[in-house]
């Protein structure tokens, strides 16, 4: 049985295929202080996959549209070009990882908890005022770092699950148990080496420990996000726990317990967008 | 479970429990979804009283043990809990919720 470090699963980064140039290119271009709306669509209408995925965003009810958007260029209108930014980063590297297989590893289960997730974030982020896309896109790729590890090393994977099965723990006790380290820190590795934005790159990192750094919104924002997603169930799994809710990050965002319900509700009627949103 | 209800009750969607006879004629057949133009046929020839279909109500033993499963989830959900302030809150908060939505 050989060991693995953190520093073997982030240099092994690089065995993951590489974003597609498209994808790299459209994230390059969308740092720029000032961008032409034709040729941000222009680009995303090269990738069909992630075009389909960012219209299908545009169109989900949480926008309330009128009418359904059809082209490119009217969802980048609708969603505004900053919120397209992120939305394409988390279109795209969903759509990127989807296309990993990992045997014996149920990977709709994973998606569901993520999508939850961003669902859970947005409607967080509309109830604080902060950044929904910023935080619809940080849910989503909370958990990218277990996706990698299952990707990378199935077999050191597969250790900690049989830990965890084993002792009954939350699974971030089993990664530190088995490895010595967790998924929050392979995502934060991956998110600086595809240069996500920073802000997201920290509630990847710190979405269990919230309490051990100032006080950062989006990071509380995302903690509090996948203990609703867990709440509602996304993946469902007996197995399955809810994760330790922090006391600061719940004082800090400042949300009450009959808020805190009235939104369980609005995501729960907006559940069904978490299996389209994969499709 | 039926119910007898006088032709003035009756509404259209309701289905009917037993057949309505008038005399020896079989007028309209047990289960017959009821719609406007068999009210006023019904009318015309003078029935009064008709036996309806009642949706059943679940008991209060059904609902009760549907809460206990609802509750016994949350539970499941929250196994590993400490005993803190705001991690107890929030199971509360949850089950809460859970019971709300299953009214």
């Amino acid at each position: 049985m050989s060991e693995i470090t953190l520093q073997m699963v982030v240099a092994d980064l690089d065995r993951l295929p590489a974003l597609p140039e498209v994808v790299q290119d459209l994230m390059d271009y969308l740092q720029r202080p000032e961008v032409d709306i034709g040729q941000v669509a222009y680009k995303i209408a090269r990738d069909p996959a992630l075009a389909a995925k960012l219209l299908r965003i545009a169109n989900s009810s949480f926008y309330g549209l009128q009418r359904q958007v059809a082209t490119i260029r009217d969802a980048l209108t609708v969603l505004g070009l900053r919120a397209a930014r992120t939305l394409v980063i988390g279109a795209a590297v969903v759509t990127h990882f989807q296309a990993l297989v990992a045997v014996g590893y149920d990977q709709r289960a994973f998606w569901l908890h993520s999508a939850g997730t961003a669902l859970c974030a947005r409607a967080l982020a509309r109830e604080l005022g902060a950044n929904m896309e910023n935080s619809f896109t940080a849910g989503l790729l909370h958990d990218i770092g277990r996706f990698i590890l299952v990707a990378l090393f199935p077999e050191a994977h597969r250790r900690v699950m049989a830990y965890r099965d084993e002792h009954d723990c939350y699974p971030i006790e089993a990664e530190q148990e088995i490895l010595g380290f967790n998924h929050t820190q392979i995502g934060a590795a991956l998110a600086v080496r595809w240069k996500f934005p920073a802000e997201i790159a920290v509630a990847i990192a710190h979405h269990h420990n919230p309490m051990d750094i100032p006080a950062n919104s989006l990071v509380d924002l995302v903690h509090m996000a996948d203990v609703m997603a867990h709440v509602l169930e996304f993946s469902g799994g007996n197995e399955k726990l809810v994760p330790c809710l922090s006391d600061a990050a719940w004082d800090r965002l400042g949300i009450g317990w009959v808020e805190f319900k009235r939104l369980l509700g609005e995501v729960d009627a907006q559940r069904d967008e978490a299996g389209w949103m994969l499709s | 479970m039926i119910q007898i209800i006088s032709l003035d009750q009756i509404l259209p969607g309701m289905v009917l429990g037993e057949e309505v006879m008038s005399g020896s004629n079989l007028l309209l057949p047990l289960g017959t979804v009821i719609q406007d133009a068999h009210i006023d046929s019904l009318r015309r020839c003078g029935v009064s009283e008709i036996v309806v279909l009642v949706p059943s109500e679940p008991s209060t033993a059904e609902i009760n043990e549907q809460r206990e499963v609802l509750r016994e989830r949350v539970e499941r959900l929250f196994r590993r809990a400490s005993s803190n302030v705001t991690m107890q809150a929030l199971r509360r908060a949850v089950l809460e919720y859970r019971l709300e939505k299953f009214k």
